[in-house]
């Protein structure tokens, strides 16, 4: 499924948050959009799905499938969220009901899209909890949020993202509020299936690093506009745009430097 | 016999066989509970002016570790000396000296600040729970101006001011009572990365320029790395490998400090 995002400018309160954006995520591409805060980078995925706060205004054009997305009737946009565009965000422990036991949580996009017997809303829930590697599935989907570590809330977020086999997955900063190990198995988590559901993926971060390790292009994101974009390795090590190097040395100086 | 050039600088803060247990609900009235072992028989020195990094993942036991060592929870066994005396919790005032002695920095900048306090009232307060002699405003002053802000933001309240430049004011007040110990607690975990560039630099700046001693608490390999002479490696309440951080980060000799330095990403 191909994503085209076509000078989108979405403004709050008279201010530009987003100003003339475009992208691509050709279908089953791994793209990602890098920048800091405030940079637009949420406010652009919020715009995807048609989630933008009252009072935004949005121009311009964003197209599923050549099919204009902005502007389109609720109802229509609340049929493609978690049924063809499936969503990953930071924080698992606000994403998540806390008072609702994480096997429905799971099943729920089934459930709002199709008519799913209770039971086997339970069936689908064990089984995509098995695919993002829960342990334990059938006991794993009647606990509570709580009971779960901080990684494997992230699984769950991420089987509630997949269970319809989306065809678009947009990840909102997905392993930020991870420890490494933990982050770099949800990494590799996200890898295996976004391969091989042959989903497209856009993937937002702020950590260069990261995007390293799962997207093939970047964009380049700063005060809402793109400035720079094209493979990761090239910007990566051949930055041109002033905002890019400045990313790109500031994440030298603080990463980890295997040699 | 020993040479003043190369003998280790007497330790600042010893911590010997720490350990903290906390006993959880009991499962039956006729036994005793179950209990969970945070932190077990653990070892650390900080020399004067060295920058020491605990690291490990969420539960390792970093926070009760330092929760001990700033006497702000009592250790199950084990005891913690800060310049020879025995540090352990007790009434404010008698803690007095091991407050002025120490400076703590947290993770979050944006609840760390009062929102309700200026700034210069918010540096300045350390100076005057301990009852630090001298003119604050003119203390807090400089010290806003060492960690590059300026003189006049004292006046100025949390929310005028970006993650960093909190981070920063966070900074001066750890560091306004002239603190020979400063404690990190995951500083850097919630800037941007070109903030977090810019926070790396002016701590070292500080340490440096303040002959500071540094223990950092972070789960982020990069930062240590750049930061501190030497690592502990805490997991599952234990300290599990400590030396140079080189040596540990570089060559891991256990293979839970390889499996996370192995995780870490890199853009290399």
């Amino acid at each position: 499924m191909s994503l085209v995002i076509d000078d989108l400018t979405v403004t709050i309160a008279g201010r530009r948050v987003v100003d003339g954006l475009s992208l691509e995520v050709p279908d089953g591409a791994r793209v990602g959009l890098i920048g800091e805060s405030g940079s637009g980078k949420s406010m652009t995925t919020l715009a995807v799905l048609g989630l933008l706060p009252d009072g935004a205004q949005a121009t311009g054009s964003i197209r599923l499938d050549g099919h204009e997305l902005l502007g389109a009737p609720e109802r229509e946009l609340a049929d493609l969220r978690g049924r063809v565009v499936g969503t990953v965000f930071q924080d698992p422990r606000t994403a998540l009901d806390p008072v609702v036991p994480v096997g429905r949580q799971i099943a729920e996009p089934v459930r709002l899209h199709a008519r799913v017997s209770r039971r086997d809303a339970r069936v689908r829930a064990v089984a995509a909890a098995a695919e993002v590697g829960l342990p334990d599935p059938e006991t794993i989907v009647d606990l509570y949020p709580h009971q779960l570590s901080g990684g494997q809330r992230q699984r769950v977020g991420i089987a509630m993202a997949l269970i319809n086999r989306p065809g678009l997955v947009l990840a909102d900063e997905p392993t930020t509020a991870l420890d490494v190990t933990t982050q770099a198995e949800v990494l590799a988590l996200f890898q295996r299936l976004v391969d091989e559901q042959r989903t497209s993926l856009l993937f937002v971060t702020h950590d260069l690093a990261v995007l390293a390790r799962i997207a093939d292009h970047a964009a380049v994101l700063a005060h809402g506009r793109v400035v720079e974009r094209g493979p990761v390795e090239q910007l990566l090590h051949r930055p041109e745009h002033a905002v890019t190097r400045g990313l790109v040395e500031a994440t030298r100086a603080t990463t980890w430097r295997a040699s | 016999m020993s040479d003043p050039t190369t003998a280790p600088a007497p330790p600042l803060l010893v911590a010997r066989g720490l350990t903290r247990t906390f006993a959880l609900p009991r499962r039956s009235p006729f036994q005793p509970g179950p209990v969970r072992h945070a932190l077990v028989d653990a070892d650390l020195e900080v020399a004067a002016g060295e920058s020491v990094a605990l690291i490990g993942e969420s539960g390792s036991g970093k926070s009760t570790l330092v929760r001990l060592l700033l006497a702000l929870d009592r250790a199950t066994s084990g005891t913690v000396t800060f310049d020879g005396r025995p540090v352990a919790p007790d009434r404010a005032s008698r803690l007095r000296w091991l407050r002025r002695q120490t400076g703590i920095v947290l993770q979050d900048p944006y609840s760390s600040l009062d929102p309700r306090m200026r700034v210069g009232d918010t540096i300045a307060e350390p100076l005057r729970a301990l009852g630090v002699d001298g003119d604050h405003r003119r203390m807090t002053a400089e010290m806003l101006e060492r960690v590059g802000l300026s003189a006049g933001d004292a006046e100025a309240w949390p929310h005028e001011f970006s993650g960093g430049q909190r981070q920063r004011i966070a900074l001066a007040r750890a560091l306004v009572h002239g603190p020979r110990l400063l404690i990190g607690d995951e500083p850097m975990s919630a800037l941007d990365v070109t903030v977090r560039a810019q926070i790396l630099d002016l701590l070292r700046e500080l340490r440096d320029d303040l002959g500071l001693s540094l223990l950092l608490v972070s789960h982020d390999i990069g930062l240590v790395q750049h930061l501190a002479d030497r690592v502990a490696v805490l997991r599952e309440g234990r300290i599990v490998e400590q030396g140079p951080t080189d040596d540990v980060l570089r060559r891991p000799q256990h293979p839970y400090t390889r499996s996370l330095v192995d995780s870490v990403p890199t853009l290399d």
